[in-house]
């Protein structure tokens, strides 16, 4: 339990109620609003005021719900993939490089060696457990920091997109493939359905199974962990599995969405990823990286970008609100003085 | 008097607007006169150019009156993406293959200018017969142009706005600058302006000024086109960083600019790439049915979906061609013989809609084919198929 999760210790005024020591007894109650956690559902709100007034007609219609939704449901599962090896004190640079892998991967194989789709999705998703198999070996048995190490996988990856791309866009993969990236359920993309679903799987794992505390011990004091007997190299690599695995879905719904498949288009995805997570951390469960943090984070971004976008602010608006929210972000989190995020590597 | 003067005044003013009604009605009688012209003659391009470009599309070449030398080498600095890697270098390649000639791919990250550079300099230190680049305006490539001219090796290039100069060992210019840029400009007007008897016709097109080397004269041919075959047709554009485009954006931005602008009816696209996802963005905004897509140089992808019936129009060009077209000049400056007009020409292209191209549309979709390429070429080059 953290400072801040004590009790406060209270002291009786006869009223019953009891005061804060140190406190004034005429002190008024103070009515909490949650600022410290829940600061980004509030400035997501704020967003939603600020354009619904600023363009009305056009920013509150279910085309802009369903648009954001569907934009930043690939940023949200590759988010969401980042977030547990930073639970566990590593970080993945390699996801989005590992996503335009898989994306390509899986085009190549339905081009060039008709392999039907649902074998070639699942054949895919071995592939992201794969990587994340390697990148576990160089982090853990090879003792290499993991931004290095996942940065020069990453630069593997990139070039194995390329490689199988032959630097072109892979043309031709089946409707059932697309279907996967532009269909809907019950009128909402099926993209966002996928972010919900897994978003909820990594949620309940992290913050309800063994195996999420284990991580987050791990990434809280790795060496208490280490002289409690845990086996950290092998939940290092649990947690490296399992961003693979989800940057492969990612790859797989891009190629789905666009109906291409190239190397270039996934890694611009990183930098947006990385601002929801540390974003992220700063809500709900504040100083860690956490699923439901990231996911306020990730649509609200998208929330603001959107807004810009319809009131035609320029190019310059997807970097630049990225990078504000992340200086913002880990400008908070460093200020504060805990949490795994300082952590990282 | 009195009488007389109101007499006399009545007589100015009923002159004055009986020529005032002259005049007007000239006007609007030339004025219809004009739109009925450029309607006429947008219908005319549309119409000439809509069917699949064959051997016959291949114009503005020079017959050799010998065979050119064979043993030679000619080298492409290949920015390895469509459509250098993609068109500009199998067309190269095959070209070579005809004319007895060896091909050799120079690549380089379009990203990082260093490695053009140093792919220039490699092509130089091999001691090539001739060198192609479509890197961009000249003035990008002007150092390696001198190295090479320096070593009697031939420069071509593939782009450039402005004066053409050739000499017998360096060229400029030869293909989007302003003339087959302009052409695709004007194909696409003409297309709208045809549109617009359907009802009106509002654009919007996507642009990326990072790309303007390439993309700036298609824009250009565009908008002098509206002006001439289509008054009422209105033009506005999106701007796009190259990021943004590269990182799949284009979609969202395209969406949002819709959603803002509730009139466009035209999404016209500078190249086919950014177009990918666009339908699915579409469909999810629910625009499919209002919002018609057009644009140049269209991917595989896009012809399949103009014979679907999915997307409205695009101007195909034969890229692959241009290739060609670039190994016919070395081998002209070999034979010290003019390439001027090459210059003056457009590539075989044809305005793709649903009912121009097939109802399935060969993957890839290239013509001239590479068979009727070889044949009128080795016919220029008199060497026997």
């Amino acid at each position: 339990m953290t400072v801040d999760q004590q009790p406060p210790v209270l002291v009786s005024d006869g009223g019953g109620a009891g005061t804060p020591v140190g406190a004034s007894p005429h002190r008024r109650r103070r009515i909490r609003l949650g600022m410290d956690r829940f600061s980004g559902l509030y400035a997501w709100a704020l967003i939603i005021i600020v354009f619904a007034i600023w363009t009305p007609d056009t920013f509150l219609t279910t085309v802009t719900v369903k648009t954001i939704a569907s934009n930043q449901a690939i940023t949200g599962i590759l988010a969401v993939a980042l977030v547990v090896p930073l639970a566990a004190g590593a970080v993945d640079l390699s996801v989005a490089t590992a996503a335009g892998a898989c994306s390509v991967f899986i085009a190549v194989l339905q081009v060039s060696f008709g392999i039907p789709t649902v074998l070639a999705i699942i054949i895919t998703l071995c592939l992201g457990l794969v990587i994340g198999l390697v990148n576990g070996f160089v982090v853990v048995n090879l003792r290499i920091n993991s931004f290095i190490a996942t940065l020069a996988t990453g630069s593997l990856l990139s070039a194995l997109a390329i490689w199988m791309s032959k630097n072109q866009q892979v043309q031709g993969i089946s409707s059932s493939l697309t279907k996967v990236g532009q269909g809907t359920l019950a009128g909402i993309p099926l993209p966002f359905v996928y972010l919900i679903v897994l978003s909820a799987f990594v949620w309940f794992a992290l913050e309800h199974m063994p195996v999420g505390r284990y991580l987050y011990a791990i990434g809280g004091n790795p060496e208490a962990t280490r002289l409690a007997g845990m086996r950290n190299g092998l939940y290092t690599r649990i947690a490296f599995l399992v961003s693979g695995f989800l940057a492969a879905v990612a790859g797989i719904v891009l190629t789905g969405v666009i109906g291409v498949a190239s190397a270039p288009t996934a890694p611009p995805y990183l930098l947006p990823a990385f601002a929801a997570v540390f974003l992220g951390s700063t809500q709900i469960v504040k100083g860690r990286a956490n699923v439901l943090g990231t996911l306020v984070a990730v649509f609200l971004l998208g929330t603001g970008i959107k807004g810009l976008e319809l009131v035609s602010a320029g190019p310059w608006v997807n970097g630049a609100f990225n990078g504000i929210a992340l200086i913002v972000a880990v400008g908070l989190a460093v200020s504060r003085g805990r949490g795994s995020i300082e952590r990282i590597g | 008097m009195n009488a007389r003067r109101a007499t006399r005044g009545f007589r100015l003013v009923a002159t004055a607007a009986v020529g005032g009604a002259l005049l007007v009605s000239t006007v609007g009688t030339l004025g219809a006169v004009a739109a009925n012209s450029g309607k006429a003659r947008a219908a005319a391009l549309v119409k000439k150019y809509s069917p699949v470009p064959s051997a016959k599309s291949i114009v503005g070449v020079t017959p050799f009156t010998k065979r050119p030398p064979t043993g030679k080498t000619i080298a492409y600095i290949n920015c390895g993406v469509a459509p250098c890697s993609t068109k500009f270098s199998p067309g190269i390649h095959a070209a070579a293959a005809v004319l007895g000639w060896t091909a050799k791919d120079y690549n380089y990250t379009p990203a990082n200018p260093v490695t053009l550079q140093s792919a220039i300099q490699s092509a130089i230190n091999d001691n090539v017969t001739a060198i192609v680049a479509t890197a961009g305006q000249p003035t990008v490539t002007i150092t390696g142009q001198k190295a090479a001219k320096a070593k009697g090796i031939i420069w071509i290039n593939g782009f450039g706005a402005g004066t053409w100069k050739a000499t017998t060992t360096v060229t400029a210019g030869l293909f989007y600058g302003p003339v087959e840029g302009q052409f695709d400009g004007t194909l696409m007007a003409a297309y709208l302006a045809q549109q617009s008897a359907k009802g009106p016709v509002h654009t919007a097109l996507l642009r990326v000024k990072a790309f303007d080397s390439v993309h700036l004269p298609k824009i250009v041919g565009l908008k002098k086109g509206l002006a001439t075959m289509c008054k009422a047709c209105t033009y506005t554009e999106i701007t796009e960083s190259a990021e943004q485009q590269i990182g799949n954006q284009s979609s969202s931005v395209v969406v949002s600019y819709l959603q803002a602008h509730p009139t466009i009816n035209y999404i016209i696209f500078e190249s086919g790439q950014p177009a990918a996802g666009i339908q699915a963005a579409l469909a999810t905004a629910g625009l499919s049915s209002k919002v018609k897509v057009v644009g140049f140089a269209p991917t595989d992808p896009q012809i399949s979906s103009v014979a679907k019936g999915t997307e409205d129009m695009w101007v195909y060009e034969c890229d692959t061609c241009a290739g060609w077209y670039f190994a016919d000049a070395a081998a002209l400056i070999l034979a010290k013989k003019p390439v001027t007009t090459i210059t003056s020409v457009p590539l075989p292209t044809q305005v793709a809609t649903k009912q121009s191209v097939p109802a399935t549309p060969p993957i890839p979709y290239a013509f001239p084919t590479t068979s009727q390429l070889k044949a009128k070429f080795s016919a220029i080059w008199r060497i026997a198929s």
